[in-house]
């Protein structure tokens, strides 16, 4: 079944609609960042939906799906794997664990240990997992998509910088606009619409969405434009750590991936400008004096949004 | 918006600040300098260092210049100038041109901001990752020349006319589009009206409350004014005795007399303990041609000479003459003021002055005596009379009255300044004259010239100093606070001769009461007197013109390292910022239609983007050649024919639908987004 990328992404917004009101916004930048290959970290506060959301698109895409409740006694072989002794062929087999999957939901992720958190570094980056010597590749595709709550809150774990990196787009939902709460409560009363959501997609479909928009275009300019976006931030006032390059190749595959979704084949300057904040943001350190004093990476970003000349 | 000045506007306003501030020769290479940027096409590719070292020059250009005027012209009036703090602010544009001026000629076209803060540098030291902010000195530099200009406080019609203009120039670029220049020219003629009818109007208020509040005080002292305190106020009979401080310094002569004495001032009326001087009101003496001599009246051989350095305070103070004096060489003041009793005092002049007096034994500084000049108060009186009486002073010619009355002082007279307790029926003078026969010079000086008038010699009390010491050190005479002294002025034979009936000793006697850390404080006045000497500027050798000179070679190197920088053609440096990034469509016909709305007041904002802009402005049918546009820009693929030319039409069909937009009194800018 041959698809127009287009297709596919209005198909997986609509079905995931039906089941988030009123986060159009996120949504679409969500699936930006799903199309680009990356992965997806939600933050917010609790109860905004992002479980909900994670398990609407995870839903939505016919693959295998695991998710991982992540609790603080929660260890790496938990989520990779583990070799347990066969008595009868007298050797060790290799178990795997809920990382071998196409979508895979790490609920409220920074309520594990730093430890565990890590398991999950070399695949996310490099779609294979090592294990006691030797590597197992995990499925083409294979995507991440986390919660966590916001890292001032009880009983949770800062990410590590690294593991922040890996992530290609952070979003937050937000509360949604009265008449979308009223709406949710009227969709739920008597059953979770998310119980009876199907998959729409097909992974063949998601593989082709991913290799179509790694072939949008993007002008020198543009790709300029996103490299001084992610330059700045390591120049910007109050930041201990900025953007890495990763940041600025996430922001470009994003921008594509966003540009698909419009139905064009090349990307313009908004599309860098929309996804700036989601690619950047969260791979920034604020310097805990800035921080104390308000100042956020977000708005950070935002600012140099406002300052980067942005071409026209 | 233009964030660099229009053309020609700093030229102008360099022009302008020459001519306000006396500079026009100075000005016009500037200019010219400044503005022939614009056509030259080469660029000197400098670093933040080349540019931290510029600022360091300028720094050290507006210090050494700042040094140089206070030490030629002083905090205080010079003669006939503006203070030096003004003067500084009129240089300061000279002074900072280089900066400027490299700023133009470079690559960057900006002066990074680490070259102005020292904290800065150091953060980019620690950080060299971050790029520091820039800053373009155009409209600073403008704003800095007019200022300068205002500082020459010409105060004429055509200063604020020439501001006016410079400020209209500077404006321009940054008018509302929306209006007509015919609208805006008046706008801002009714704003410099207004502005010019405050300033008139503020100077009345001030004269009004100035004058309010003088009459106000005025009636409130009127009463309890003393109008002879007016004549004393340069009386120095109170000065204070024993202070080592040197106040003057008399340069060697031949055939110099020790004790030599210099007069301040004389009076005539004596108001125990008071001497007053009275109708001494003082006249201004006309400096002659040079400005620097001054001449009272011509002075017959022998002719004598003495060079006295004399600290004025507050550029002003009495000086200390020779008797006879008759015209004051080297004296390099504003106002030379004397009054009939031989005192000379100077209106306005620098920190330290040395003049030469010429001087005769029958100068004309002293008028003539008067009646006052015989007259002894009426409760001294019956005591001098018997004294006088006693003296037998009733017969005999002037000198042998003077010499009888010398010999008795210094016969029956000790020197003293101890003062015991005073009878209560006595007053000092009898004191003195009767019971201790000793006391200090104001003693003997009273005493003798109430005796003198007494005997009908007319006499004035006269106060000054006694050169007396020689100072090994400076190779000169020195006279220090402990000097001064009193005496007496006889008019014998048509001469007022100086009587001192003070006996000599009184010298050794103050010598012996010095402080032993005497010869710490001579050698530290005379390096005060050295400094003051060369800030003042004595001698033509003075160390500040040639500092002046030394700036030279270090500009010269400064111009030097530059002009071996890289230079780079302007075309060339654009050329390599295309070759980075290509920017591909820069002929896109919706930078047209950006214009128009731009002109219409619709313009795009700096950081919204182009889709957020038309949705802002509702002009929804320009998507469609937006999206053009984008594929045109952003596509790398670019246009084909076929769009190229459909972008053109619809771009000129919008111009063309549009073109009412730029009209004189176009609409406001909700209406014309409605029209979009």
């Amino acid at each position: 079944m041959s698809r127009e990328p287009q297709d596919v992404f209005r198909k997986l917004t609509q079905n995931v609609e039906t089941v988030m009101r009123g986060q159009s916004g996120a949504i679409r930048r969500l699936l930006a960042a799903f199309a680009s290959g990356g992965h997806v970290l939600l933050e917010d506060y609790p109860g905004t939906g992002k479980t909900t959301l994670a398990k609407a698109l995870a839903r939505s895409i016919g693959g295998r799906f695991k998710r991982i409740q992540f609790t603080p006694d929660l260890l790496p072989s938990d989520i990779l794997g583990v070799s347990v002794f066969d008595q009868r062929a007298q050797a060790f087999h290799f178990h795997e664990g809920p990382v071998f999957t196409n979508v895979l939901l790490a609920d409220e992720i920074n309520r594990a240990s730093p430890r565990t958190q890590s398991a999950l570094l070399e695949a996310m980056a490099e779609g294979q997992v090592s294990v006691e010597g030797s590597s197992y590749r995990l499925a083409e595709l294979f995507f991440v998509i986390a919660t966590q709550n916001p890292v001032e809150f009880r009983g949770t774990y800062p990410l590590p910088e690294a593991q922040m990196d890996r992530f290609a787009v952070q979003l937050s939902l937000g509360y949604v606009a009265p008449e979308d709460e009223v709406a949710i409560l009227s969709a739920q009363a008597q059953r979770h619409p998310i119980d009876t959501l199907a998959p729409c997609v097909s992974i063949d479909d998601v593989l082709m969405v991913r290799r179509r928009a790694a072939s949008v275009r993007m002008s020198d300019e543009l790709k300029r434009y996103a490299v001084d976006v992610v330059r700045a931030t390591r120049a910007a006032n109050g930041i201990q750590l900025g953007a890495s390059p990763r940041a600025s190749l996430a922001l470009m595959k994003a921008a594509q991936a966003l540009a698909l979704s419009e139905g064009r084949e090349f990307v313009v300057p908004e599309d860098v400008r929309e996804m700036a904040v989601p690619v950047i943001a969260h791979r920034m350190v604020v310097e805990p004096q800035a921080r104390f004093a308000g100042v956020t990476t977000a708005g950070l970003v935002e600012e140099i949004l406002a300052k980067v000349p942005m071409p026209s | 918006m233009p964030v660099t000045p229009p053309p020609l506007l700093l030229g102008a306003a360099l022009l302008f600040w020459g001519w306000q501030t006396g500079f026009p020769f100075l000005a016009l290479p500037l200019a010219i300098l400044i503005e022939a940027a614009r056509a030259l096409t080469w660029r000197l590719e400098l670093s933040a260092t080349d540019f931290h070292r510029l600022t360091d020059l300028c720094t050290l250009l507006i210090g050494v210049s700042g040094v140089y005027l206070f030490s030629t012209t002083g905090t205080s009036r010079a003669v006939d100038g503006p203070r030096a703090m003004t003067l500084l602010f009129q240089w300061l544009p000279f002074l900072i041109f280089p900066l400027v001026a490299i700023q133009l000629y470079s690559t960057a076209g900006k002066v990074p901001l680490t070259a102005f803060f020292w904290a800065l540098r150091r953060q980019a030291a620690r950080a060299p990752e971050t790029r520091p902010g820039q800053v373009d000195l155009g409209y600073l530099y403008f704003a800095l020349c007019v200022l300068s200009a205002s500082a020459a406080n010409r105060r004429t019609l055509e200063f604020y006319a020439g501001l006016c203009a410079l400020a209209a120039w500077a404006l321009w670029p940054w008018r509302s589009r929306r209006f007509s220049p015919l609208w805006w020219a008046p706008m801002l003629g009714v704003a410099a009206l207004a502005g010019y009818s405050g300033h008139v109007a503020l100077h009345r208020f001030q004269q009004v409350v100035e004058q309010t509040v003088f009459d106000y005080i005025f009636s409130m002292v009127r009463g309890d004014a003393d109008p002879f305190r007016v004549t004393t106020a340069i009386g120095h009979l109170g000065r204070l005795k024993l202070s080592e401080r040197t106040v003057l310094r008399v340069e060697p002569r031949e055939g110099l007399r020790l004790p030599f004495l210099l007069r301040e001032a004389s009076y005539d009326v004596y108001n125990s303990p008071a001497w007053l001087a009275s109708g001494a009101a003082f006249t201004a003496v006309q400096p002659e041609a040079d400005g620097e001599t001054w001449r009272f009246g011509a002075g017959r051989s022998p002719v004598e000479r003495i060079t006295v350095s004399a600290y004025l305070n507050r550029g002003r103070g009495v000086l200390a003459l020779p008797g006879g004096a008759f015209e004051i060489d080297r004296l390099a003041v504003v106002g030379v003021q004397k009054n009939r009793l031989g005192a000379v005092k100077v209106e306005e002049g620098l920190g330290l002055v040395t003049y030469t007096t010429l001087f005769t034994p029958d100068g004309p500084l002293d008028a003539p005596p008067v009646e006052a000049d015989l007259q002894v108060p009426t409760r001294e009186a019956p005591l001098v009379s018997r004294i006088a009486a006693d003296l037998g002073l009733a017969g005999g010619s002037p000198v042998e009255k003077v010499d009888i009355i010398a010999a008795y002082f210094r016969r029956n007279f000790r020197y003293s300044t101890w003062k015991g307790e005073r009878p209560r029926r006595e007053s000092a003078l009898e004191e003195f004259l009767l019971n201790s026969r000793a006391g200090h010079c104001e003693y003997f000086a009273t005493a003798t010239t109430l005796l003198l008038r007494a005997a009908g010699v007319p006499a004035r009390y006269t106060v000054g100093f006694s050169v007396q010491e020689w100072s090994r050190l400076e190779q000169r005479y020195i006279v220090r606070a402990r000097h001064a002294h009193s005496w007496t002025l006889a008019y014998v034979n048509g001469v007022w001769r100086d009587v001192d009936t003070t006996p000599a000793v009184w010298a050794q006697t103050e010598q012996s009461e010095s402080s032993s850390l005497e010869p710490v404080h001579d050698l530290w006045s005379f390096a005060v007197f050295l400094f003051s000497k060369w800030r003042w500027s004595e001698d033509d050798s003075g160390i500040g013109r040639h500092a002046a000179w030394l700036l030279i070679p270090l500009v010269l190197l400064l111009v030097w390292r530059l002009y071996s920088r890289r230079r780079v053609g302007r075309e060339a440096a654009a050329s390599r910022a295309t070759v980075a990034v290509a920017r591909p469509g820069q002929d896109s016909e919706f930078y047209l239609i950006a214009e128009r709305l731009l002109a219409a007041g619709l313009g795009r904002r700096a950081d919204e983007s182009p889709a957020a802009w038309i949705a802002r402005i509702h002009a929804a049918e320009l998507a469609p050649i937006l999206d053009l546009h984008y594929r045109y820009r952003f596509d790398p693929t670019g246009l084909d024919a076929t769009q190229r030319t459909s972008l053109r039409a619809q771009a000129d069909a919008w111009l063309h639908d549009h073109a009412m937009e730029t009209s004189v009194t176009g609409p406001p800018p909700q209406a014309a987004s409605r029209t979009c």
